[in-house]
């Protein structure tokens, strides 16, 4: 499980572009592509390597309207996916 | 989650510029027999500073594919400066080359400063004796297979392929053997076309009827044999997506050709001229170019002609560029594309006749 407090970036090998408000990701090294929708690519963009999840949730909430603990929750679970299929890496925390 | 195939489809659907192929120069260190590059072509080639802009101005329009391709693309002089500077930009970079000139110096600095999501190397045969013949450079074959082993070992995808001809049609099966033993994936196309500035010598060398057959069977048959092994290829890298669309193919709608002097195409076999990038930026080629709108509006009509003149999935093997190329017509379905159609689908409904895909994995 990852921390709220941590910090993510996109894996080095990963390539993206932004098209309207989905978000197409391609993991050269694992050569699958994937296709996030409006939220995800929200998520994904914010991850710069300076923002912990816990902030970028609460950006989630403001943004699409949502509970701050549901933002929180989908973020955290998304943010461990995306750990797992070597497409983010922790970068550290905000502590 | 959307699929990537979904994803194609909204490019074609929605014009969005998705891939940009790059022919960097049409310099080459073989002579294959049926190369159909327009080696006469004369024009100021474009500069590194014009080469930076155009992958800047492509990188804000998002565009996430880049194919480098030529002629031999490691010929052009600022290959590695081009190069570089798109992997910098954030694309995903396919190399299309002979592999004639790699050397273990030449993969490192590719690995390193290029870093591109796949190199496609062109197979010619099974043989040194075949391969050799058509690219005309004794040699090329050991130095193809040696360099697709360098390229593997310092960890960068690799993809063959491999035109169907007269000349290999009788070593199609130890074509993909050696693919397979090279552990790389082979895509094999069966129409050999005209060269780029009309010449039809090329096709001289298309590939027989029983040939086609033959291909057709064992693709069919190694399908089989394979069936519920991962793919290797990306989803919808190749043909049509899988999901319902509103044109016959891509050409101008989700992607561009830029020749080494700036003319800006639909695609590399749709030489019907957009514009040239010393004019108009490529971006206002993309939003205001009428030629494209045409071109838009022919994909939709070339749907339903080929709906109409060949059963699916033959209509994969029609293309309005190689259309229009012989016959002045892009909707005019051409004898090779309905001799594909006839063959591929010789079969259905016997397994052992063939099938109708393109591409083998």
């Amino acid at each position: 499980m990852i921390a709220p407090t941590a910090v993510l970036s996109l894996c080095a090998d990963v390539r993206y572009r932004t098209v309207g408000e989905e978000m197409v990701l391609l993991s050269q090294a694992r050569g699958e592509v994937m296709v996030l929708n409006p939220v995800a690519a929200f998520v994904v963009a914010a991850f710069d390597g300076a923002t912990s999840l816990a902030a970028i949730a609460s950006r989630v909430a403001e943004a699409f309207e949502v509970s701050a603990e549901e933002a929180l929750a989908d973020v955290v679970t998304f943010a461990a996916r995306l750990v797992e299929l070597s497409v983010a890496e922790v970068h550290g925390t905000d502590r | 989650m959307r699929t990537y195939a979904d994803f194609i489809a909204r490019t074609w659907n929605e014009n969005i510029l998705h891939s940009v192929m790059l022919e960097l120069t049409y310099r080459c260190d073989l002579a294959c027999v049926y190369c159909y590059n327009d080696k006469a072509a004369r024009g100021t080639p474009l500069s590194a500073a014009e080469y930076a802009a155009l992958l800047a101005e492509l990188a804000s329009l998002q565009v996430m594919h880049l194919v480098l391709t030529g002629g031999e693309p490691l010929r052009h002089p600022d290959f590695f400066l081009i190069g570089g500077e798109a992997r910098r930009l954030g694309f995903v970079i396919r190399i299309k080359s002979n592999g004639h000139s790699l050397s273990p110096a030449t993969v490192a600095r590719l690995r390193r400063e290029i870093d591109p999501f796949v190199v496609d190397l062109s197979v010619h045969g099974a043989t040194a004796a075949t391969h050799d013949r058509q690219t005309r450079v004794p040699g090329s074959f050991q130095r193809l297979v040696t360099n697709v082993g360098l390229l593997r070992e310092a960890g960068v995808r690799v993809k063959l392929n491999c035109t169907l001809t007269a000349w290999n049609e009788g070593e199609i099966e130890a074509i993909f053997a050696l693919a397979d033993s090279l552990q790389v994936p082979l895509s094999v196309n069966p129409t050999v076309s005209p060269r780029d500035d009309g010449d039809r010598t090329p096709l001289e060398l298309a590939p027989s009827d029983e040939g086609l057959r033959r291909f057709y069977r064992f693709l069919a048959q190694r399908q089989r044999d394979r069936e519920g092994e991962p793919a290797l290829a990306l989803p919808a890298e190749d043909g049509m997506p899988p999901v319902p669309v509103s044109k016959h193919c891509g050409a101008g709608s989700s992607s561009l050709t830029v020749d080494p002097f700036g003319n800006v195409y639909p695609c590399v076999q749709w030489r019907r001229p957009l514009g040239n990038l010393r004019e108009r930026s490529i971006g206002e080629i993309w939003r205001s170019s009428a030629a494209l709108r045409t071109v838009r509006e022919i994909t939709v009509q070339a749907r339903a002609t080929v709906a109409a003149a060949l059963p699916e999935p033959a209509g994969v093997h029609f293309c309005p560029g190689l259309a229009e190329q012989l016959t002045g017509s892009p909707l005019a379905v051409y004898p090779q594309a309905a001799r594909l159609a006839r063959l591929a689908n010789a079969g259905k409904g016997d397994p052992s006749d063939g099938d109708a895909a393109q591409v083998g994995g």
